[in-house]
């Protein structure tokens, strides 16, 4: 990290087309589309591991696997995917596409070490598959001991598995590192930090996350890891380990891990809702600091995934505190209802589905504080109905946002318009689907089955097969979106600068955007959703020309910031 | 003529513009860099202090304390490297680049000193199962650190021979040089918990 900075001769010539997005390259847009691209290949195959889940589970005998270890597989290897292959990336992908965009930044911080930091992710992905050449792992993505142990784990999978994770965790430290540097010294003249798109702020607070729980993931692994090859007794009691320090180390990562997945979901959610309802956010500031105070709560409450293995003195506290993290959820969820709020709300696909984030989302929250509560958490710990909570959050939350983003930037990505129609016909066939598939998990799960079993009592076979016909529409669902996707990758209508009319930076450049984003440095609107307001009126007629000077968060700028049009 | 000196003059600008963004930019990735770092740290303190937990008393009933005489030497010289680390970034920062080179040796040598001293603590343990386990964890995630440390500090020297930094320009010397503080501070708490609580 030197300072000088070498002027890169390109000696032999940069790949065009779609050969560069395989390929080593330094421009985020680039790194956020290969991030994007691949998290959504794992997507399609961890979806495939789930609807395999799914065809076992309609009837109660064992129908598609010979024995319970196939199936311990399937439920291993789709949670580690969806988790650690799909959403973690995909929204790192939004965040390297995006952040330097919104900031009115050429690139992020550290350019090389960003796209060395994507390029750990696919040998980590071989890694993770070549689990299926050697035994693959099978102790659930959670891997406690014993399960994850020499005694019923001996295949190589879980070490694989481990080593895996280790590097995926290192890209994520990795680009935490460059969020936060581009997010706090590159702001552009005229952007406070209480002008930043929501969504930056969302990256930011996670970004800190990571760099708070990753490194205990990171040790954590390290010590399974010498655990398994180096004869250790850091988890086994039989030599004075300890498998509770593998529960407590693992949540303590993988508890802050599910707002690493959520966080950037909601920032997509603020900027979707915002632009499309055309109404300017509702409690701004509140939206950015609950994404603080989720990150912080988040890192203090991983002891209420332990509730029927911890101490009875620890159980009220992180009680307590998970409780606690339903105040700033709901701050965000009241802000967006009130943007919402007679507002002239465009029913496009990508407003759908933020729609049906908010929807599913407060399900999945609500049966979270539920979850939360000491005696109900362990009538129905490892029951379906702690299936269905998360589903509810990382699906009906994460997914749907990851999808209203991608219909809402696929333009600014490609320079086309995706087809609304098939749009909406993706979006019924999913909201559908996962709440057939997912609803039923709750009265499953109150009912007492238990998860990761593969052959279950027949009472429970109704429901079951409700659910697996759920999962089906959700496959069936998938088509539609790549229909679309490919028709208009190449016949798509051509998008033009900003079809949805919106305020922030990423929007005042041509779709795609030029290698170097900027042509001069751009002059960020006061209000980044000021919606329906003149002086959001004033900035777009001007074409992001024109910042009027007074904000509608009553920061007013020393000077209006003009520039003479160039006649562009 | 006058044109052409204004527009060297704004380019100029520019660069010197765009070198200190890079070297704030940097500055801070470090810096967020060791709290991650820091963090995995943490995380061993944490493992030990649970470890611990679960025993009647620390170390394990049956196992020896491990002494602590070569532990204190080599957390001496430790941080004696550390008090020669800083000497080669003032060096460099006073152009004296000889200077520079022969506390760097210096650094490297304690630091090389440093090595085989946790080499030998390490086999001052005898294997009993947790205790031992943590012990060689944390000395072993900590060698690892003074290994990587090692090697930047070498790379940086090689440039500084070379004549790659000046006192205005020496981002590669800092770093290498923050680096190894970080790496020190880390021996100093990880020798409480191994050694001393």
């Amino acid at each position: 990290m030197a300072t000088t900075v070498q002027p890169r001769t390109a000696a032999v010539p940069k790949p065009r087309g779609i050969a560069k997005y395989f390929a080593w390259s330094i421009d985020h847009k680039v790194i956020g589309i290969q991030y994007i691209g691949l998290s959504f290949f794992f997507f399609l195959f961890g979806g495939l591991l789930a609807e395999l889940i799914r065809i076992e589970l309609l009837t109660p005998a064992a129908s598609l696997m010979v024995d319970g270890g196939a199936y311990n597989t399937l439920f291993t290897m789709h949670g580690t995917i969806m988790i650690f292959l799909f959403v973690v990336p995909m929204l790192a992908g939004f965040g390297n596409y995006l952040v330097p965009l919104m900031l009115g930044q050429k690139d992020m911080a550290f350019p090389w070490l960003n796209a060395f930091a994507f390029w750990m992710l696919p040998p980590a992905g071989l890694i993770m598959l070549a689990g299926w050449l050697v035994g693959p792992a099978q102790a659930g993505w959670t891997s406690y001991f014993p399960l994850s142990g020499p005694q019923f784990s001996p295949f190589d999978g879980q070490t694989l598995w481990a080593i895996s994770l280790h590097l995926i965790g290192a890209s994520s430290i990795l680009g935490a590192v460059n969020f936060i540097v581009t997010i706090l010294n590159m702001r552009p003249p005229g952007m406070s930090i209480w002008q930043m798109p929501l969504f930056v702020w969302a990256t930011l607070a996670t970004s800190i996350i990571i760099l708070v729980a990753t490194p205990f993931l990171a040790g954590g692994l390290t010590l399974m890891l010498l655990d398994r090859l180096a004869g250790t007794s850091f988890f086994s009691p039989a030599t004075g380990g300890d498998p509770l320090l593998w529960q407590n180390v693992f949540w303590f990562y993988s508890h802050p891990a599910v707002y690493i997945m959520v966080l950037p979901a909601m920032g997509i959610l603020s900027e979707v809702l915002s632009v499309h309802a055309r109404k300017p956010v509702f409690g701004y500031r509140f939206i950015a600091l609950s994404s603080l105070a989720i990150g912080f709560l988040g890192c203090i409450v991983w002891g209420h995934h332990m509730f029927t293995s911890l101490a009875s003195w620890a159980r009220i506290p992180f009680m307590l505190t998970t409780m606690l993290i339903a105040v700033p959820t709901g701050v965000k969820m009241f802000s967006w209802i009130g943007t919402l709020w007679g507002g002239k709300i465009r029913f496009t696909s990508a407003m759908l589905f933020a729609l049906g984030f908010l929807s599913m989302f407060v399900l999945g929250g609500i049966t979270g504080v539920f979850l939360a509560s000491v005696p109900v958490d362990i009538h129905l710990h490892d029951t379906y109905f702690v299936v269905a909570h998360f589903h509810f959050v990382l699906f009906g939350g994460s997914v749907f946002a990851i999808f209203a983003g991608l219909y809402h930037w696929f333009p600014k990505m490609s320079g086309r318009m995706l087809n609304e129609r098939l749009g909406k016909i993706h979006f019924a066939l999913t909201y559908v689907g996962f709440f057939l598939t997912f609803f039923p998990m709750h009265f499953l799960g109150l009912e007492g089955m238990p998860r990761r079993i593969y052959t279950y009592d027949p009472k429970y076979e109704a429901l079951n097969a409700l659910s697996t016909i759920g999962a089906l529409i959700m496959a069936v669902a998938v088509v539609p979106f790549l229909v679309n996707v490919a028709v208009s990758l190449v016949a798509g209508k051509p998008a033009g600068k900003n079809p949805w009319r919106a305020l922030t930076l990423e929007w005042t450049v041509s779709s795609p955007p030029p290698e170097h984003n900027f042509d001069e440095p751009p002059i960020p609107a006061s209000d980044p959703y000021g919606y329906g307001t003149p002086e959001g009126a004033a900035y777009l007629a001007s074409g992001g020309k024109v910042a009027l000077p007074v904000s509608a968060h009553g920061h007013a700028h020393d000077q209006p910031i003009e520039r003479p049009a160039t006649g562009d | 003529m006058t044109a052409n000196f204004a527009q060297m003059q704004t380019a100029f600008d520019h660069e010197q513009l765009q070198r200190e963004q890079a070297l704030k930019n940097a500055r801070l990735g470090l810096l967020l860099w060791r709290f991650a770092n820091g963090m995995a740290f943490v995380f061993f303190i944490f493992a030990n202090l649970l470890m611990r937990n679960v025993q009647p008393s620390w170390p394990p009933p049956g196992v020896e304390r491990l002494p602590i005489g070569l532990p204190l030497a080599i957390t001496l010289i430790i941080l004696l490297s550390g008090a020669a680390a800083s000497r080669v970034l003032k060096a460099v920062r006073a152009n004296e680049f000889g200077r520079a080179v022969r506390f760097g040796m210096a650094t490297l040598g304690l630091g090389g000193l440093f090595f085989v001293g946790l080499l030998a603590a390490g086999a001052q343990v005898t294997p009993s199962g947790a205790y031992s386990s943590i012990v060689w964890a944390m000395q072993f995630f900590h060698g690892l650190h003074v290994v990587v440390a090692s090697l930047l500090l070498g790379v940086v020297l090689l440039g500084v021979g070379r004549g790659r930094y000046s006192a205005e320009r020496h981002w590669g010397v800092e770093a290498s040089v923050v680096f190894w503080h970080f790496v020190d501070a880390m021996w100093i708490i990880f020798f409480l918990f191994i050694y001393v609580l």
